[in-house]
């Protein structure tokens, strides 16, 4: 009987977490793999890439409203 | 012997000495030895804790100030906001609160089980992966190769090793829990239990790195948010469910509303995230359903706080006594504080001036040190001396820690809420310029700074104290390091015992 309910206990303990990254993660997911992409529609080039790459490298996405780096450009080479 | 009020013989049966009867010393011997076998693996976590915790809030007081004085070190790559930032808030939650998180889990599990931890060789291996994981995450941060993405900056390489840690330690956990010797499962087991299901499904799916685009950002809010319910919350709560009970002396309140609150917490925490993303191309479906559940979780939240209030009431004179009292019922408050802002800020309306502001970073350290952090700091006053076998030699530091903690974190929350607001008042007027609006908070950034300095000056404290404890020097004493003694029992004090 404790057997039992431990693994009762485990189980929906799994689905709560299980139920909440399906309907906030996986459906959303779903839905968005059947967008296509706008036609004419461009990859980054090298260039943004490099840009996008240090806006990632130095986390401003947390920062760029609060403060600017005084760092030159040459401090960014990878 | 003079005549004694009730809730002083509590407080004398859990922190003074025992009643002298043979199922007691049974009783006595038993716990002996269940804390013989979580020594060690308990004490290694908390010791790296304790290192990350001082790191960590250096981290946090340098992040501070850099709004006080943004020239400050802004001649370094290594020393920016973007940097400092994210190091600082991975090593206090991987490092200091998962940590000592851990500790008092190991120690948890072997007293609620009533049996010898099981396999406690794999808690070495998994404290060395899990602190290689945090220091190479972190040297990872301030060189550049940050994921980007909110608590989730550590590499890939580094998150491999904390959850190889964390799956080592969660196979003694679980094997211990196998082993156990009562029938009955406390509150605090379920809460234990279940982060360790949940939170490496969560840890693993989100740093497969396989979301991109808007799904990514779905992704990093559940992960987010989800830290917070799935490891950090259940590992506060089990802390508070077990030490008011265990300090004050009689048993929790409710069975019942434990099992009300534990389950409306599952049900409905791992579904908050995406209120982070009010306003993001998202369908609005989804962020709906989050900022409904986010308001659910008044549910759960009124039944952990009326539990714990009606188990302490009429016994809240103890909280001049007891440490590890005062710290958890200040934690627990805390956390019935924060989640009512929780649920209040997911709310589209208030979102529209609170989001984007200093007043969701005040609400972000309500949570993680005013509640879970203090409830932490009880933990260890009371786990600690148990484990060292060596009391804390100063009281009065305790009381320093305790205040200036305390102190810190109302000053660092009350300024970031008043001064958070109006900065999204000012920022939601078009004709105000930004630069005043930078300006208007100049006031509170400073009051955050004092109140992160005061934190920090708590938390050198402590570790004086703790290292102090592991080195067992200082005055020897041999009862409880209390904060005042209980005048009925002061005859009683000579060889009391800790256990």
């Amino acid at each position: 009987m404790m057997f039992v309910r431990t693994f009762i206990f485990f189980l929906g303990v799994l689905a709560t977490v299980f139920l909440g990254w399906a309907a906030l993660v996986g459906v959303p997911d779903a839905m968005i793999s059947e967008v296509k992409p706008p036609p004419g529609l461009q990859r980054y080039t090298d260039e943004q890439l490099f840009g996008r790459s240090i806006y990632i490298r130095e986390v401003w996405i947390r920062s760029g409203s609060f403060l600017g780096s005084p760092l030159g450009p040459r401090r960014f080479c990878l | 012997m003079p005549r004694r009020k009730k809730s002083d013989i509590a407080v004398s049966h859990q922190e003074f000495h025992h009643k002298d009867t043979p199922a007691a010393r049974a009783d006595e011997e038993l716990r002996i030895s269940i804390d013989d076998s979580a020594r060690t693996p308990t004490m290694f976590y908390f010791v790296s804790a304790v290192a990350w915790l001082l790191i960590g809030s250096l981290f946090g007081v340098m992040t501070s100030l850099k709004f006080n004085l943004p020239d400050w070190l802004g001649g370094s790559a290594l020393w920016t906001f973007g940097r400092i930032r994210p190091a600082h808030l991975n090593t206090i939650m991987y490092g200091w609160a998962s940590l000592a998180g851990a500790g008092m889990i190991v120690w948890l599990t072997a007293r609620l089980c009533r049996a010898p931890l099981q396999l406690g060789w794999l808690h070495y291996l998994a404290a060395i992966f899990w602190n290689a994981g945090v220091l190479a995450g972190t040297v990872a941060i301030f060189t550049g190769y940050s994921q980007g993405l909110e608590w989730l900056e550590f590499p890939t390489f580094a998150g491999a090793l904390i959850a190889t840690g964390f799956l080592l330690f969660a196979a003694s956990i679980v094997q211990t829990f196998r082993k156990r010797n009562v029938e009955h499962l406390y509150v605090s087991l379920w809460y234990i239990m279940a982060s360790l299901l949940w939170f490496p499904f969560l840890y693993v799916v989100a740093n497969l790195g396989i979301y991109q685009g808007v799904v990514q950002a779905a992704m990093n809010w559940w992960y987010g948010h989800n830290a917070l319910a799935t490891w950090f919350t259940p590992i506060g709560l089990a802390g508070a469910y077990y030490f008011i009970p265990k300090v004050i002396g009689r048993p929790i309140y409710s069975y019942y509303l434990g099992l009300l609150g534990f389950w409306a917490f599952a049900l409905f925490y791992n579904w908050n995230g995406i209120h982070h993303l009010v306003g993001g191309p998202l369908p609005t479906w989804l962020v709906t359903i989050s900022i409904v559940a986010s308001v659910m979780m008044v549910v759960p939240v009124m039944a952990v706080a009326v539990n714990h209030h009606l188990t302490t009431v009429n016994h809240f004179r103890m909280l001049r006594y007891s440490p590890t009292l005062r710290f958890v019922v200040v934690g627990s408050m805390c956390y019935t504080a924060v989640s009512f802002q929780g649920s209040l800020e997911a709310i589209r309306s208030f979102q529209e001036v609170a989001h984007f502001t200093h007043y969701t970073v005040g609400h972000a350290h309500l949570g993680v040190y005013g509640f879970l952090s203090m409830i932490l700091f009880g933990a260890m006053y009371y786990i600690v001396p148990r484990l060292a076998k060596w009391e804390w030699p100063y009281p009065r530091l305790i009381k320093v820690h305790f205040w200036s903690a305390s102190i810190g974190i109302l000053l660092y929350v009350v300024a970031l809420t008043i001064g958070g607001w109006l900065q999204g008042l000012a920022m939601n007027d078009p004709a105000t310029p930004f630069i005043e609006v930078v300006n208007l908070t100049k006031p509170y950034l400073w009051a955050r700074s004092i109140g992160g300095t005061l934190m920090l000056i708590g938390h050198c404290v402590f570790a004086y104290q703790f290292f102090l404890v592991i080195k067992r020097a200082g005055p020897r004493r041999f009862a409880p390091a209390l904060f005042r003694e209980p005048a009925p029992l002061k005859a009683s004090r000579e060889g009391g015992t800790t256990s």
